[in-house]
């Protein structure tokens, strides 16, 4: 800063005088700034003073601005951040419980059925037991174990009954009637979003192909195919190494049927595994029901489609879905 | 056995054809039967005091077995229990035998199983039956001993003999004869063993 404009004054001050080295445009500042240092020699033992007033037009109004906006902003990028991060966190917790409230109604399922039918089973066994040893008597007691044979009859028709009456709950004839054309890719999409936290965990990145395909579905049972076919790809990619783990997924439009194919690159499955993988409580998992690859097929049925798995030529399983075109409208 | 009828069996489950048929079935081999459909109805009316074991079905309206096994227990009820489930979990069984079930059974059950636990509850609870009529007799027996009587019967157990007995006591070896004699009579001992055997418990526990 040149000499004549400075708005700084240097002096040197010796028991009260002072000299002046620089006069400077101290101003009329209300606010005083100065400095002060004695020099270290013992024969000038003079104080170096240096000294400036401030005034508010002095301070450096549009660079405290522009700090001021930019901490703020940094500080509301980074509160909406969290607040996106939480509200991610509970839709996975919603999604947990949700898959934590439907294993428990299955559950609660099971173990109403398996009451169902032990009881006329039971009836049953102990019936036809208790004739054979009435039959074994001597002599044979001939009119209490034909009674007894009569009520197992009579019991077996029952558990016939509860067999009957499961079916009818569970087959659901009314599916075709609710169908509307729903984007597969989009169905993906959501599967996928449902599913990232297991993706991230696993390390596993998923190649969507950029092909779609509208097809005609139940979207929540569409969903929930899509769901259980890559849920169970991403638990079959945990049982290989993290680098190797591959998953594909593929939408594409054939011959008036829209096509989903997921392929992981996991263990495939077993020979004698794979002809039996529709067949209902079917399982080789630890805890399985063996009810989600069964449901998936009379879903896919139920839609006018088809569920078929292979293994791949070089390693995994691939699942195929197929669903009919939406008529373009 | 004791008691001249065969030992009960109480049946309880809340299906009519599950308890016809179960009932048929352990009737075949000589036991009696008596079923329950509620099993309120059989906590308040049943008999105590017979010789046999209880069949508690799981899974019934209004009242859980389990909890009308714990009831059973609290309230010292001897016979065996026999829990049946249709879909046994293991915090069930658990839970079953740590409230002091004799068996855990599933449904359905078959026949040989079901009898043999039944015949061998019926064994268990006619012993320990005899077990406390014994302990019950030998406590009233050894109430009806002088304390002088207990004394000597102490020094018995203790391996002294008559002769030592007197001095311990300061009374002449005559007097303890009289004592041992009388105690022998009043505690309807055969042999010095047999006191031994059926009396140590006591005279331990009273010291």
């Amino acid at each position: 800063m040149p000499q004549e404009t400075s708005p700084v004054r240097v002096m040197l001050e010796y028991k009260g005088q002072q000299f002046v080295l620089q006069p400077g445009h101290v101003g009329s500042g209300w606010w005083r700034f100065d400095f002060r240092k004695r020099l270290a020699a013992d024969s000038q033992p003079f104080d170096v003073v240096a000294m400036r007033n401030l005034d508010w037009t002095d301070l450096p109004w549009l660079k405290m601005l522009g700090w001021t906006l930019l901490t703020a902003a940094a500080l509301a990028a980074l509160l909406s951040l969290e607040r996106q991060r939480a509200e991610r966190r509970r839709a996975e917790e919603l999604l947990r419980l949700g898959q934590v409230a439907r294993l428990n109604t299955l559950g609660e399922l099971a173990a109403g059925i398996a009451h169902e039918l032990n009881q006329p089973l039971t009836a049953v066994l102990a019936n036809t037991q208790a004739a054979g040893r009435l039959l074994d008597d001597d002599p044979p007691q001939l009119t209490t174990a034909r009674a007894a044979m009569q009520r197992a009859a009579e019991q077996a028709r029952r558990a016939s009954d509860v067999v009957g009456r499961l079916r009818r709950v569970v087959e659901r004839p009314d599916i075709a009637g609710r169908l509307q054309p729903v984007s597969l890719e989009a169905a993906v999409r959501n599967a996928l979003y449902l599913l990232e936290p297991e993706l991230r965990r696993l390390e596993v990145k998923p190649e969507l192909g950029s092909t779609t395909a509208t097809i005609l579905a139940e979207p929540v049972a569409l969903e929930q195919i899509i769901h259980n076919l890559l849920s169970n790809a991403l638990q079959a990619l945990a049982q290989v190494p993290a680098g190797t783990r591959t998953l594909q997924i593929e939408v594409h439009a054939i011959a008036g049927k829209g096509e989903l194919t997921v392929r992981d690159s996991g263990p495939g499955i077993a020979a004698d595994v794979l002809s039996r993988l529709f067949e209902p409580f079917f399982t080789t998992r630890e805890g399985g029901l063996g009810l989600g690859l069964s449901l998936c097929e009379s879903l896919a049925s139920g839609m006018g489609g088809t569920l078929v798995a292979s293994n791949h030529a070089s390693r995994g399983a691939t699942f195929t879905l197929q669903l009919p075109l939406a008529p373009a409208a | 056995m004791n008691s001249p009828l065969s030992p009960l069996i109480h049946l309880i489950d809340d299906d009519e054809a599950v308890r016809e048929s179960l009932a048929l079935l352990i009737g075949t081999v000589g036991l009696r039967v008596q079923a329950w459909a509620n099993p309120q109805e059989f906590m308040a009316k049943f008999d105590r005091s017979s010789i046999g074991a209880i069949v508690l079905d799981v899974r019934m309206p209004g009242i859980s077995g389990l909890t009308v096994l714990e009831k059973l227990i609290a309230e010292d009820v001897d016979q065996p229990v026999i829990m049946l489930t249709g879909h046994g979990t293991v915090e069930m069984c658990r839970r079953a035998f740590k409230s002091g079930a004799a068996e855990f059974l599933e449904k359905p059950v078959d026949d040989q199983q079901l009898l043999d636990t039944l015949q061998a509850a019926v064994q268990q609870h006619v012993r320990s039956r005899e077990r406390t009529h014994d302990d019950r007799d030998a406590r009233e027996r050894y109430a009806r001993l002088s304390a002088r009587e207990r004394e000597v019967l102490g020094l018995i157990v203790a391996g002294l003999t008559n002769k030592e007995i007197g001095r311990a006591l300061d009374v002449s070896p005559r007097t303890v004869e009289t004592h041992r004699a009388s105690l022998f009579a009043k505690l309807g001992a055969e042999s010095l063993a047999q006191l031994i055997r059926r009396y140590a418990a006591l005279v331990e526990g009273s010291t």
